[in-house]
């Protein structure tokens, strides 16, 4: 029972850093509420199935965040599950743009399991776990481009036409702005390779030391995916955010004080 | 070796080497299978010369489908890209045809209905947009 004890009661703020993080993932609870009914064909009752959903993430994670509740916790990774279930039943769901929960996901995954395999509620050992699962998700990300594409990836018009697809019902001046850079082959190029080395330098979140610089390439590469593209992978930069330059949760005092 | 130089690791990294090891090795061995997934969004795309835009047109006008309803005259089936049309846009073809398939009606509706493709590049000498569209299908709807 000492394991899920919670380290601070309503009366504390959290951390910031779990404060962001927590934003990270009621961000992924907001598409849920959206895409529930398109996903289910817009049968009856599935608006209100993807707001339930959406809400009880928000509570759950609201809970997590303040008591630090693990069954709340292991609730949210059960519910995106859920979410991820239909997702993949749907056959009009369209997967590929779908990984966005999954990297909030990931850290939390490995910040509960932390406690149950290392027998530690250490603050450290779960804030390194979780930079183990966003490490890889990174990696692989930049691994799955190097093995699909090879060194097409580099090309210009590989780039440049993904960017020319998103201009057209992109408001002004984003149109402006992806016309511009799908129109310059150099740009075009450089942006692919910079994106592609920030992912592959996921594997180096393994080092504190490289942390800050690795984090920031990505939170770079994030921002030129939204204003060129359009994919808005706020959480996973908040999350970056959260455990660059944040704490996830305090180090549990050894005995609470007397009086 | 590599053992030594585990256990040489401080306890906290090596919790992130663990934690690593299980979602990287979880991500390509298993793939898309919650948690895991190899995060391939765009990573192959097959090689093209233009870019492909879904369009949707309400008498003349870009709209989204959902704007309509009582789709009559309009094969949700039919939506994907021709022969020869690369697209990283698929997802929203199926959104489209989810809700055509899910709002269809037996009459013509007042509302003419164009779905199809605009086909961009940029000239590489001129730096201007080249544009051409193809119109795959033609029917009718009603604004919701």
């Amino acid at each position: 029972m000492a394991l899920s004890r919670p380290a601070w009661g309503l009366g504390t703020r959290p951390p910031w850093g779990r404060l962001t993080f927590t934003l990270a993932l009621c961000l992924e609870a907001v598409p849920k509420a959206i895409d529930m009914p398109e996903l289910l064909h817009h049968a009856e009752g599935s608006g209100a199935l993807g707001l339930g959903l959406a809400l009880a993430l928000v509570a759950l994670a609201l809970r997590w965040c303040w008591r630090d509740d693990d069954r709340a916790g292991w609730a949210i990774v059960a519910l995106f599950g859920v979410a991820w279930l239909i997702e993949r039943a749907s056959a009009e769901g369209h997967q590929g743009v779908r990984h966005g929960s999954l990297l909030p996901v990931s850290a939390l995954i490995a910040i509960l399991a932390t406690p149950r395999v290392t027998g530690s509620r250490s603050a450290a050992l779960a804030q390194e776990a979780a930079w183990g699962a966003v490490a890889a998700v990174y990696t692989l990300a930049g691994l799955s481009k190097v093995l699909g594409s090879g060194l097409a990836w580099f090309s210009p018009t590989n780039l440049g036409l993904l960017i020319l697809e998103r201009a057209a019902d992109a408001p002004e001046p984003l149109m402006s702005l992806r016309l511009a850079v799908a129109g310059s082959p150099a740009l075009c190029v450089a942006l692919a390779t910079g994106a592609l080395l920030a992912e592959l330098g996921g594997a180096a979140l393994l080092w504190p030391r490289a942390r800050p610089f690795v984090a920031l390439a990505l939170i770079f590469t994030h921002v030129g995916i939204a204003a060129l593209m359009g994919y808005v992978y706020a959480s996973w930069a908040l999350v970056l955010l959260a455990l660059t330059w944040g704490r996830l949760r305090h180090d549990p005092s050894p005995e609470a004080p007397a009086g | 070796m590599l053992n030594r130089r585990i256990a040489a690791l401080d306890p906290p990294r090596r919790v992130a080497l663990a934690a690593f090891a299980v979602f990287f090795v979880g991500g390509l061995d298993v793939g898309e299978l919650y948690p895991f997934s190899r995060f391939s969004m765009y990573a192959a795309i097959a090689p093209r010369e233009e870019a492909a835009i879904p369009t949707f047109r309400a008498d003349g006008q870009d709209v989204s489908p959902e704007a309509l309803t009582d789709y009559f005259g309009v094969n949700p089936d039919g939506f994907a890209a021709p022969e020869g049309v690369v697209t990283s846009t698929d997802y929203i073809l199926r959104e489209r045809a989810a809700w055509v398939r899910a709002h269809t009606a037996t009459t013509p509706g007042p509302v003419t209905v164009e779905i199809g493709w605009e086909l961009w590049r940029i000239d590489p000498q001129t730096g201007a947009l080249i544009r051409r569209a193809l119109v795959l299908q033609t029917g009718s709807a009603r604004w919701r």
